[in-house]
């Protein structure tokens, strides 16, 4: 048998589109199995002579490997075949909706701590806490806010007793760290906590805010000083391009004390509703230590000085998210919080 | 405090534009809340109602014929004072009121062409009308021109915000001294000249109380009471205040140019002929001008004729010394009282005049006698009133001026910025400060208006704001050392951010109500209460977050929102310790694939395994649920379990119980609360690493049937106790209890896992090691599944 006719005749064989892989184990065993018509080829041999056999063997075996080539090379084209169908078959549609987690969330007003943690943390400071039920002394006495002060009528104080109160500012924590400092190694913190006032809720009063409190003092800490890190913390809050203004302000605890304006964020200074056409947005308060504090908390006015800033952690979200509501935070309405995932 | 500024330009020069001088304002002085003229309505027009006719068609309606100069119009009126010959401030076709623009329209059939106004319709407080409808001027007010300027009220008002240190800023002078020195322009105060009878005052005064400090008097007869003129009128509405009649609108007048109170009284009632201010008795009654009744204490000023009080001093005057239309001499007082009283009784009897919000924040002692000059000067002249010579008085104030001393060399050590020598003369000259330059150190007199400048820091402060905070640099502070959190601080912050991966964070009030502060404390804490509460509601700090966190649940829920999954750092409260918890209260389905038809509901496995999971990422150690010794408040005795930390409780999981579930109005929940600080505590991050085995661990499963009552820990505990050292590891993979089993037994399946550190594990080894176990397990009477 010649090769051309043998590979004419597999083919022919082999030639049915749908073969299953059985069907093609059979034909293969009629030609390479152990009666097929291979191995009755190589049967012949023992009746040619040792001159012929070479040749035959050669040739035989030539056919042998022809046939070998053709079933394999169709063996691979069902299992393709099959993989693609068991592919084909094992579609899904990915439209339809993943499998739902619970996935939780951080509380705005954490996040917005966080954030300020981190920058402050990078600038150097240290991150203190202090007591949310305080006495009158941490308060306000050693803040130079003497029983009888007018500053007492700002802050309207839910008592306890007579000298204990829940905290009005974070400010007492200012007092609680230089005390424990004992007047000599230098102060570069920020002191995030809650705070309470006897306000009667509303959309822009809450009887339990958040403010950070920050205080540096050293023998040389300036208002360029303050000036410099306010514009840090609102660019890193409000964004690169801000600029920030100072205006003259009254806190018992700073002199010169200051507001602190922040460029508006969203006119860009030309006037809109959230800046009432001013520009610019007020967003803390802050000023050199007063000096009647440095000495009641144990550091020599002569030789340190410091500066103090406060801020409102529920106003920076307000602007920053545009929410017009401070009781969103503490209601914790689901549609709300989940939005800060 | 409001400031027209016609009115201020009468004090200080202004020689930029009201946008520049607003800016500069709220920069330089004080946070400015608004600027805007005093009626925003334009081409308003005066005009005469020549004719009223009844609407044919109405009966409460009028049709007014109205001249204004150029032209006569009808215009349907439906004031109920509308009255022939009258003049009246007419708003024609065009004119943008408050309430819309005008138009002309058919009122009921008849065309009108404008609307006759009262001072309302104008955006002006309706008590400066005082009467209903419309607002009629003077007969002589000519038609045709602008009824604002005609009433001088064509200004515009600057309302700004004081702090508490700046009471210098509640007078017209003071904010025009302010000004002058912010636009360095300057400020003029005219001399005041009257004329003074020959016949002589002859009242006098004294005090018995150091509380008052100083007092000026004048005596004026043969006063004419009547309306104030226009442009004081004017002046006062501008301001807010209601005009009365010429004596009380004159002492209100110069109380807000000079923030020096007055005190108008009638001159007869004082009989004695002399004024003695002293501290008024215990219980002594009082009727104040209001006609009410008022008892005094110790503590309060009277002003008195030496018997009987006339006046409560600096507060509000007595009904019996009251000037009445009638009156025709008046006794003037211009007083200095100390601040302290003035508040006590002030607060005490909750009642709060412009005098007394000057007096307690402390005025001017310099102004006094000039108040009592303004005053004299403009009473003769508005209501004819005759001066007498003189005046007693007294003044024991101090004479000096306080002095501070200052070097250029602190104000740069403070603001970083060198000044020159003229920019800071500038700003105490602008400030009218007199002071002294020597070798860089300044020498200030402070004068007594600004009693809020005691330091050389409240310097520093005029000279920065003055000059400019714009020209302060910005630079950071150096450090010599990093920025940090505590390790502590790291770990709440990774608990926060680990629970926010399943759970929502919330924040909720720390006052809560009698009921919630301990439902859920099983230590019984001392509980803290606020002794001036806003409602009951808020009243003690709470001793456990979970009450809150089901009230988030139950607002939730009422919104339609039926899956939450809720946690909470924040802090319980006693009075001399603050622990902070982590707690969490979860509800409805885990997960689900709705299509799929698979859903996963919250349970006691799934909160003790999220639990589990975090403790596993925070490298706490050594810790354990048990059943509770006895049940925990407000949880179900059979879902619920104290977390351990090696011997010691540090929190709670759990089903709430179905009472508190109705109670708070709630669905299943499965809460957990654990002192964070303890949890820190029991945290032990790696230190250093464990050598592991370099050859493969072989594992068995085994099934074991044990009492119904043994928990899956204490067989665990048994196997450990029977297993060799290469024993490395148990986990259950199966629970059954059921028919197949006898009654009072369950099955447990384990798979344990054996390693060994120096050698391939044989089969047979580990057969051996099984074999050991269930030896001394079978001792226990646990067997091994047949």
């Amino acid at each position: 048998m010649e090769k051309e006719e043998l590979k004419k005749q597999i083919k022919n064989e082999l030639k049915e589109k749908d073969m299953s892989m059985q069907k093609l184990l059979e034909i293969k065993a009629a030609y390479l199995g152990k009666k097929g018509l291979i191995p009755s080829l190589m049967g012949e041999m023992k009746n040619l002579s040792q001159e012929e056999k070479p040749a035959y063997g050669e040739k035989v075996n030539a056919l042998k490997n022809l046939a070998a080539d053709l079933f394999d090379e169709k063996k691979k084209e069902i299992e393709e075949k099959e993989i693609g169908q068991k592919l084909e078959s094992e579609k899904v549609d990915i439209t339809l909706p993943g499998k739902e987690f619970n996935t939780g969330s951080i509380h705005v007003l954490n996040e917005v701590i966080e954030e300020v943690e981190d920058l402050f943390i990078g600038l150097g400071f240290e991150v203190k806490d202090g007591p949310e039920i305080e006495s009158d002394r941490f308060n306000f006495e050693l803040l130079n806010i003497p029983k009888d002060h007018p500053a007492r009528a700002m802050q309207d104080t839910f008592y306890i007793n007579a000298e204990r109160l829940l905290r009005t500012q974070t400010s007492g924590a200012q007092a609680h760290t230089m005390i424990e400092y004992g007047g000599k190694k230098d102060v570069r913190i920020i002191c995030p906590g809650k705070v309470y006032r006897r306000d009667d809720d509303d959309a822009t009063h809450s009887h339990q805010f958040t403010q950070i409190e920050g205080l540096v003092v050293n023998k040389d800490v300036t208002m360029a000083d303050l000036k410099g890190t306010l514009l840090t913390l609102a660019r890193k809050m409000f964004g690169e391009d801000r600029e920030i203004r100072l205006r003259p302000s009254y806190f018992p605890f700073t002199e010169p004390s200051i507001e602190v304006d922040v460029s508006c964020f969203k006119c860009h200074g030309k006037g809109c509703s959230l800046c009432k056409n001013t520009g610019w947005i007020e967003i803390l308060g802050a000023g050199m230590v007063n000096n009647n504090v440095l000495d009641m908390c144990g550091y020599d006015s002569k030789v340190y000085q410091g500066y103090a800033f406060g801020m409102g952690v529920e106003r920076i979200a307000m602007l920053k998210y545009g929410i017009d509501d401070i009781r969103l935070f503490y209601m914790n309405d689901k549609r709300f919080i989940e939005q800060f995932k | 405090m409001l400031i027209p500024l016609k009115l201020l330009k009468e004090y200080v020069d202004i020689n930029v534009d009201d946008k520049e001088f607003v800016r500069q304002f709220s920069l330089k002085s004080a946070e400015v809340d608004s600027f805007a003229p005093f009626v925003s309505v334009k081409g308003l027009t005066i005009g005469k109602i020549l004719k009223v006719k009844e609407h044919p068609d109405s009966n409460h309606l009028h049709i007014t014929t109205v001249d204004t100069g150029d032209t006569v119009q009808d215009i349907v009126c439906g004031a109920p004072n509308v009255m022939e010959g009258k003049k009246v401030i007419v708003a024609k076709e065009g004119v943008s009121l408050p309430g819309g623009v005008m138009k002309k329209a058919l009122i009921r059939g008849v065309e009108s062409c404008g609307m006759n106004c009262s001072l309302e319709e104008l955006g002006i407080d309706a008590k400066f009308q005082g009467y209903e409808g419309i607002y009629y001027l003077d007969d002589d007010a000519p038609i045709g021109i602008d009824p604002i300027a005609y009433l001088h009220l064509d200004d515009m008002i600057l309302e700004i915000e004081l702090t508490p240190n700046r009471s210098d800023l509640l007078s017209i002078i003071g904010v025009a001294h302010d000004t002058a020195a912010m636009l360095n322009t300057s400020f003029h105060l005219d001399e005041i000249k009257y004329n003074e009878k020959e016949e002589e005052a002859d009242i006098s005064v004294s005090t018995e109380t150091e509380n008052c400090r100083a007092y000026y008097s004048k005596v004026i007869k043969n006063v004419k009471i009547k309306e104030s003129p226009s442009w004081l009128k004017g002046a006062l509405i501008k301001m807010n205040v209601r005009p009365i009649n010429n004596v009380v609108d004159v002492t209100n007048y110069v109380l807000m140019i000079t923030g020096q109170p007055l005190h108008a009284f009638n001159y007869n009632a004082i009989k004695t002929k002399k004024i003695v201010v002293k501290m008024a008795e215990d219980k002594e009654k009082f009727y104040t001008l209001d006609n009410k009744e008022r008892i005094l204490s110790k503590d309060d000023i009277v002003i008195t004729d030496g018997i009987t009080p006339l006046c409560l001093g600096g507060v509000m005057g007595g009904i019996e010394s009251e000037v009445e239309n009638d009156t025709t001499s008046i006794f003037l007082e211009s007083a200095n009282f100390n601040p302290k009283n003035i508040q006590r009784t002030s607060k005490r009897l909750d009642l709060v005049s412009e005098s007394s919000t000057r007096f307690e924040k402390g005025i001017d002692p310099l102004m006094s006698k000039y108040a009592l000059d303004l005053a004299a000067y403009l009473l003769e002249k508005l209501a004819s009133g005759e001066i007498l010579k003189g005046g007693s008085c007294f003044n024991n104030l101090p004479k000096e001026d306080k002095k501070i001393e200052i070097s250029l060399e602190k104000i740069e050590k403070v603001l970083a910025r060198h000044y020159s020598s003229e920019e800071i003369d500038k700003v105490f000259s602008g400030l009218s400060f007199d002071f002294s330059y020597k070798d860089g150190v300044y020498q200030v007199s402070i004068p007594p208006r600004r009693s809020d400048i005691e330091t050389y820091q409240d310097l520093i402060e005029e000279i920065v704001r003055i000059n400019g905070y714009e020209k302060i640099a910005s630079s950071i502070p150096a450090s010599y050392s990093a920025g940090k959190h505590n390790d502590y601080q790291k770990f709440i912050r990774k608990l926060r951010h680990l629970l926010s991966f399943s759970l929502n964070e919330v924040i909720t009030y720390s006052l809560v109500n009698g009921k919630e502060v301990s439902y859920f404390d099983n230590k019984e804490m001392e509980k803290v209460k606020i002794s001036n509460p806003l409602s009951d509601e808020r009243t003690y700090m709470r001793h456990s977050l979970l009450p809150s966190l089901l009230n988030t649940l139950k607002y939730n829920v009422y919104h339609k929102i039926e899956d939450n999954f809720i946690f909470e750092i924040g802090r319980n409260y006693t009075l001399d310790k603050e622990e902070t918890l982590v707690s969490g209260a979860l509800s409805g389905l885990i997960s689900s694939t709705l299509w799929s038809g698979k859903k996963e509901e919250a349970d006691f496995f799934y909160v003790k395994g999220l639990l589990e999971n975090v403790f596993t990422k925070l490298s706490i150690k050594n810790y354990c649920f048990i059943y509770p010794a006895s049940p925990l408040k407000g949880l179900h005795p059979g879902v619920s379990a104290v977390l351990l930390s090696g011997r010691e409780p540090i929190g709670f999981i759990g089903l709430i119980h179905p009472e508190t579930q109705k109670e708070f109005d709630v669905p299943k929940t499965f809460v957990f609360e654990i002192n964070a600080e303890k949890l820190y505590n029991a945290s032990h991050p790696l230190k250093t690493v464990k050598e592991i085995s370099k050859y493969p661990s072989i594992k068995r499963d085994l099934a074991l049937v044990v009492p119904s009552s043994l928990t899956a820990e204490s067989l665990m505990g048994k196997i450990k106790k029977y297993g060799k050292r290469s024993l490395s590891d148990i986990s259950i993979f199966d629970l059954y209890t059921g028919e197949k089993l006898e009654k009072d037994k369950k099955q447990l399946a384990l798979t344990l896992t054996f390693s060994d550190m120096k050698k391939t594990l044989e089969a047979v080894e580990v057969d051996s090691y099984i074999a050991e176990i269930l030896a001394g397990l079978l001792n226990e009477g646990i067997t091994l599944r047949e």
